[in-house]
């Protein structure tokens, strides 16, 4: 399993063919995804054809990029034209879109051949079931555990190689969570640097969009691709867009690195291997130059209660008409968290707006003091799935709801192994638009360690 | 019926009001699931709203996380 640099690498050279890498990721999503259940759509004619396409090109000067040629496969909330757009739900199950989704309509022009689309959590949100309509994806560090969510599939694919990059959604640790339980890298943008029109909305303040990859540099290179304004998205940002694979390089010394140990150490269902793999992986940090500090995190203890108000509201806004006239086909792992939001009021979504900003702007004042702030990107291993089944409705997510809430860029790269030799992330969340400073650090504690080239055991 | 069998049913009757306000009916059962999540979202919103104060009052009730940069 290559980074995807190093496929860009060898097509560029010619010495692989965009058409034959195709092929041979068709044949491993033939051979396992029967078990690891992370296509909902596997789109094999395209693939090829857009392939072919590919190597017309490169051979004949026309290289377009570092995408060029290169198998992605997408989650499936992003439209894409003439292809069914599920969201992972029953209620859309028969959705085929017109138009791609701007994300899609940018890798398509970096050349990027498309195997298909990813499982998720139903809308996003759900809390995936075995019996659920669309099957859920399965871990491939352990068949029995969930791959974490909501964007399963593409982290699945990811580590088992059954697509060389992948985009995911991430509303409050959607990218980043199955990045953590799957030992592959996840990043979440900042806030309006990446355009989600054609994505479906679970939270229109909240939801983000962004690359999932087998290692930094191959999610600065979707990064370079996928960021940039769109006026058909109100939130998008007019903002700059560096060199993020340029970004990746140099020195971390002096790099200043928060650390919000109560925080941490207060989170509930925290794991002693979590923690144990959180301060072997600062510790790696302080030897490359980094000067890492405790810091105290402000209005965190309210994080839940604004994220979950305003998610849940603006949820419960997009989906009131299917729950009125069609409320038997959502799954009950979904439901189940998304009811709650019938019971906010505005006055409740006002004061969590009011939170929010005062939660703003204290990260503001933080981030004058430091450069990042490094967490566990989840308090525990992957559970299995009878764990999740039985676990509380409320979306547990301490450490990544913050930074959509504030809309910083944060990224999640493999950070060890935790309990039963699971994968455990490690987070480093930076100011906003500083998607550079967060690169360039994780690519440095990546170069120093060896989690993040792991082979699960299903595929060894 | 005690006490507390008044207090549940009366909750249950205030959350199947507010969700009829949008137009969804939740079975008894749903209901009954749902009345402890929302007391734990209810005991969240109260620790916010006591940590918000009125002198502190937002020109807008929802300001870009981000600084918005228009073209």
């Amino acid at each position: 399993m290559l980074p995807l640099a190093d496929l860009s690498a060898r097509i560029r050279q010619r010495s692989l063919s965009p058409v034959e890498l195709a092929e041979a990721h068709l044949a491993r999503i033939e051979q396992f995804d029967d078990e690891l259940h992370c296509y909902l759509t596997v789109t094999a004619e395209r693939a090829r054809s857009d392939a072919r396409r590919a190597e017309e090109e490169i051979a004949r000067g026309a290289w377009r990029g570092p995408l060029h040629g290169i198998p992605i496969a997408l989650k499936d909330l992003f439209d894409t034209a003439g292809l069914r757009t599920t969201a992972g739900s029953r209620v859309l199950r028969g959705r085929g879109p017109t138009r791609d989704a701007a994300v899609v309509e940018r890798l398509a022009a970096a050349g990027a051949v498309l195997l298909g689309k990813l499982t998720l959590h139903e809308f996003a949100m759900g809390s995936p079931r075995l019996d659920d309509f669309f099957p859920p994806a399965r871990n491939p560090w352990d068949l029995n555990r969930i791959p974490g969510g909501s964007s399963s599939g593409s982290a699945v694919a990811l580590a088992t190689g059954l697509c060389a990059g992948s985009l995911g959604s991430d509303t409050g640790g959607s990218i980043r969570h199955p990045a953590a339980h799957c030992a592959i890298v996840g990043l979440k943008p900042t806030f309006g640097l990446v355009s989600r029109r054609g994505a479906t909305v679970l939270s229109w303040t909240l939801d983000h969009v962004g690359p999932m990859a087998r290692t930094v540099e191959d999610a600065a290179i979707i990064l370079q691709a996928i960021a940039g304004y769109d006026p058909a998205d109100p939130a998008s940002a007019r903002a700059a867009i560096p060199d993020y694979r340029a970004a990746r390089h140099g020195a971390i010394s002096g790099v200043r690195i928060g650390v919000p140990r109560a925080y941490v150490e207060a989170t509930p269902g925290l794991e002693p291997e979590v923690l144990a793999a959180f301060d072997a992986a600062l510790e790696v940090l302080r030897q490359r130059g980094a000067e890492v500090r405790d810091v105290t995190l402000p209005m965190a203890e309210h994080a839940e209660a604004i994220l979950l108000t305003i998610l849940l509201s603006e949820a419960i806004a997009y989906h009131a008409p299917w729950l009125r006239a069609r409320r038997h086909e959502y799954g009950q792992g979904f439901s189940v968290r998304l009811l709650p939001g019938l019971f906010f009021t505005a006055a409740d979504y006002v004061q969590a707006q009011r939170g929010r900003r005062l939660l703003c702007r204290g990260m503001d004042e933080l981030m004058a003091e430091v450069d990042l702030i490094a967490t566990p990107t989840m308090p525990r291993a992957a559970p299995t799935f009878a764990e999740e089944a039985a676990a509380s409705p409320i979306p547990r997510s301490p450490c990544t709801r913050l930074f959509n809430i504030t809309g910083q860029p944060s990224i999640s790269v493999p950070g060890g192994l935790g309990r039963h030799g699971l994968p455990v992330g490690l987070m480093l969340s930076g100011r906003a638009s500083d998607e550079p400073t967060v690169l360039r650090v994780a690519a440095s504690y990546e170069r120093a360690t060896e989690w993040h080239g792991r082979i699960p055991p299903l595929l060894t | 019926m005690g006490e507390r069998s008044r207090a549940a049913a009366s909750l249950r009757q205030h959350l199947a009001d507010l969700a009829g306000r949008a137009g969804v009916t939740l079975t008894e059962q749903e209901l009954a699931d749902l009345a402890p999540v929302y007391r734990a979202y209810r005991d969240g919103l109260e620790r916010l709203g006591q940590s918000l104060s009125l002198d502190d009052e937002p020109a807008v009730i929802f300001e870009r996380p981000v600084g918005r940069q228009t073209p």
